[in-house]
């Protein structure tokens, strides 16, 4: 099971590293999370 | 280390101008007023701030208001503008045209905007002159919590559509097993239509195809037709005779009218002939004969008596006429012997003449009835021998012959009406027998009838119950097409390309939900970390340069890190409301937080500038400021650029050195 708080944290660091966030990038992002969770069910 | 900025067509600077500043130092720009002051502003504001891609509104005011809108940014006889900055080796460029396109620009901060600048028109110098205290938009915008912010909000919503989705993906699953259970509801009354089907399907091949029974019972009826065919065309045959006998009867009774009609008449006429003839009496005959008898003697002795007067005419004519005188008398003719005057002659000729005269008329009269007489004799005697002729002939011939006709009629007669009472009783008996046929004949159908109705209709009442059972199985089966393409379409859920059931997909999004409202709690504490660490570290470098610049009079300035209201606090830490400030006090407690904010904020960007008209407060405390960004500006390899009016001459640059009274005469020059 993916952790909600690790997903912010990755939101987090690439906010702090870009010094911005970028909509797209986000929600690339919580896209690969859904993804991730299909995979999980799947599996 | 020499920085050049490069601006063509920007602001009131038309074609291309060159400037060149000293990294490390306070630049001091002095130019006239439309010498281009603004305009190198603008074109160091742009180069390092651009690309301007979603600008926060706070951001974006802040840069309209500079002059980085296309329209005031662009030399209004131009439709392009072009910065560079060259910094040892790293170039940054900004290129616009006037519908606003970007055609160039190197990656920037646009929070340069709020934090790079110093002048009287910076939103924290407007903030602190209007008395306003509220400064939550630089924790938000400089720090990364607005960032954060944006982070939050594309979590948030895609938080509702997942909310949206499961909504709908529960919803699909609750008609999902309603189809499901319509679908079994539907299975069950196939699979009983089915049983139906069979059972009729059965019963129905117990029904033999080939009846015997029905097959006589045909043979029958078909027997029947034709015998009653037959009988039919006899009948008709019989009739036909029957009426030509008839007519030959018909004709035959007319003859025989006919001739009793004609015997009839001629009877009478007979009688008629009979009667006449007995009326022509022989008595009249012979009272004719007896009249012409006298009558023809009569005649006989009137013809006598006429020649006896015409003789002694004669002889007293001759005797008279051969006397020549008067006197004379001669011997009488008659008797030759006496003497007879003229005279008496004459009397006895005229006697005579009278009597012959008067038998002439007797004579023609007795003539007249004699013929008279003798024609109606002749006529009578005529007629009665034609009456007897009539009489025989009738007797005869004539009512000989029409009474052999009326008897051979009678007999011909007597003959057709024996045959048409013959030929009537053959056609009753004939027409009896049809009658019997005809009775079979509807015996038998209906007995075939009734046969077939228990019999067969038995099979057509199955025959119509299965057409009805396979079109309600049809119309059961489109259903259940339907249906299940209805439920297979409802079933699965397509899931980041996946394609899965409803209750794995509602699983997903529940764990998807689940683990973004995690990470968004977590952002929310992060941008709210952020904000008070940013208000701290804000804190901190005002501190740093309170202290740095002695500015004795304030105890402290701080931004309350939970409200960001900015508080000022005297010697004692006696707060005092912004409101109360002076305007120097305001200015200068600006100008420090201006500093604070680039140095907190933005201490990787290496460039400040500052409007010298902002320094418009206590020369000693601007001395100060001018001596404290000389410093950080050699330490931190910054350009700071400090813009200041010349009342005239042309436009210089030079650096600001840290001298002692120089910054005075800057400030005073």
């Amino acid at each position: 099971m993916m952790n909600g708080r690790e997903l912010g944290g990755q939101i987090e660091h690439l906010i702090r590293a870009k010094k911005r966030a970028e909509e797209a990038i986000i929600n690339d992002i919580l896209n690969k999370v859904l993804r991730k969770l299909v995979e999980g069910v799947r599996r | 280390m020499k920085v050049r900025l490069e601006l063509k067509n920007v602001g009131g600077l038309r074609g291309v101008y060159s400037f060149d500043f000293v990294l490390g130092k306070v630049n001091i720009l002095e130019a006239p007023n439309a010498a281009g002051k603004s305009s190198v502003i603008r074109g160091l504001a742009a180069v390092l701030s651009a690309p301007f891609t979603s600008l926060p509104a706070e951001i974006r005011d802040e840069a309209n208001r500079l002059g980085l809108a296309p329209e005031s940014f662009i030399n209004i006889y131009e439709d392009e503008a072009y910065v560079r900055l060259v910094i040892d080796d790293e170039i940054k460029e900004y290129q616009i045209r006037r519908d606003g396109k970007v055609l160039k620009a190197s990656a920037g901060d646009s929070r340069f905007i709020l934090a790079g600048l110093l002048t009287r028109e910076s939103r924290l110098f407007r903030n602190l002159l209007t008395g306003d205290g509220n400064l939550y938009w630089i924790v938000n915008i400089m720090s990364l919590a607005e960032e954060f912010k944006k982070a939050i909000d594309v979590i948030e919503s895609r938080l509702v559509e997942i909310s949206l989705k499961l909504d709908e993906l529960r919803k699909r699953l609750e008609d999902q097993k309603r189809l499901r259970d319509d679908l079994a509801e539907l299975e069950e009354k196939r699979r009983e239509l089915e049983r139906e089907y069979e059972d009729i399907q059965r019963e129905l091949s117990s029904i033999p195809i080939e009846d015997p029974v029905l097959r006589k019972l045909s043979k029958e009826i078909d027997n029947l037709r034709e015998k009653e065919k037959r009988i039919r065309n006899r009948i008709e045959k019989l009739l036909k005779v029957l009426e030509e006998d008839k007519r030959t009867l018909r004709e035959e009774q007319e003859s025989y009218e006919s001739a009793k009609k004609e015997y009839e008449r001629l009877k009478k006429e007979l009688e008629e002939a009979k009667r006449e003839l007995a009326s022509l009496k022989p008595e009249k005959i012979q009272e004719l004969e007896g009249l012409i008898e006298g009558l023809r003697i009569d005649v006989e002795r009137l013809r006598e008596e006429r020649r006896i007067c015409e003789v002694q005419l004669n002889l007293f004519s001759s005797a008279l006429q051969g006397i020549k005188e008067e006197f004379e008398t001669v011997t009488c003719p008659l008797c030759g012997y006496g003497k007879v005057s003229v005279n008496v002659l004459k009397r006895r000729v005229e006697d005579l003449r009278r009597r012959i005269s008067a038998i002439n008329a007797k004579l023609a009269k007795a003539l007249g009835d004699l013929d008279r007489y003798t024609l109606e004799k002749s006529e009578i005697t005529q007629r009665k021998h034609e009456l007897e002729e009539e009489i025989n002939y009738l007797e005869n011939e004539a009512l000989k012959s029409v009474l052999i006709k009326m008897h051979t009629s009678e007999e011909v007669i007597k003959d057709y009406r024996k045959k048409v009472e013959e030929r009537e009783k053959e056609i009753r008996a004939e027409e009896e027998k049809l009658r019997r046929v005809r009775d079979d004949l509807v015996k038998k159908a209906k007995e075939k009838e009734r046969y077939e109705r228990e019999r067969y209709g038995k099979r057509e009442e199955l025959t119509t119950k299965l057409e009805r059972i396979i079109t309600e199985r049809e119309n059961v089966e489109h259903q259940l097409r339907e249906l299940k393409d209805k439920l297979s379409r409802i079933s699965t859920e397509n899931v980041s390309g996946v394609s899965m059931d409803l209750v794995e997909a509602i699983q997903v999004y529940e764990e998807y939900e689940k683990v973004l409202k995690e990470a968004l709690e977590y952002l929310r504490e992060v941008a709210d970390r952020e904000r008070r660490g940013v208000a701290r570290a804000f804190n901190r470098t005002v501190r740093e340069i309170l202290d740095e610049l002695g500015f004795k009079e304030f105890d402290s300035i701080i931004l309350n890190e939970d409200t960001y209201e900015l508080l000022v606090y005297r010697q004692g830490g006696v707060y005092q409301p912004i409101s109360s400030l002076s305007m120097a006090e305001k200015s200068a407690i600006a100008t420090v937080l201006q500093v604070a904010m680039k140095m907190t904020y933005l201490p990787d960007v290496p460039f400040f500038i500052v409007d010298a008209i902002a320094l418009d407060f206590d020369q000693s405390k601007v001395i100060k400021i001018l001596d404290y960004l000389a410093r950080v500006a050699e330490e931190r390899k910054w350009l700071v650029v400090l813009t200041k009016l010349r009342e005239k001459g042309p436009l210089r640059i030079y650096t600001y050195e840290r001298r002692e009274g120089d910054a005075l005469s800057v400030m005073r020059s």
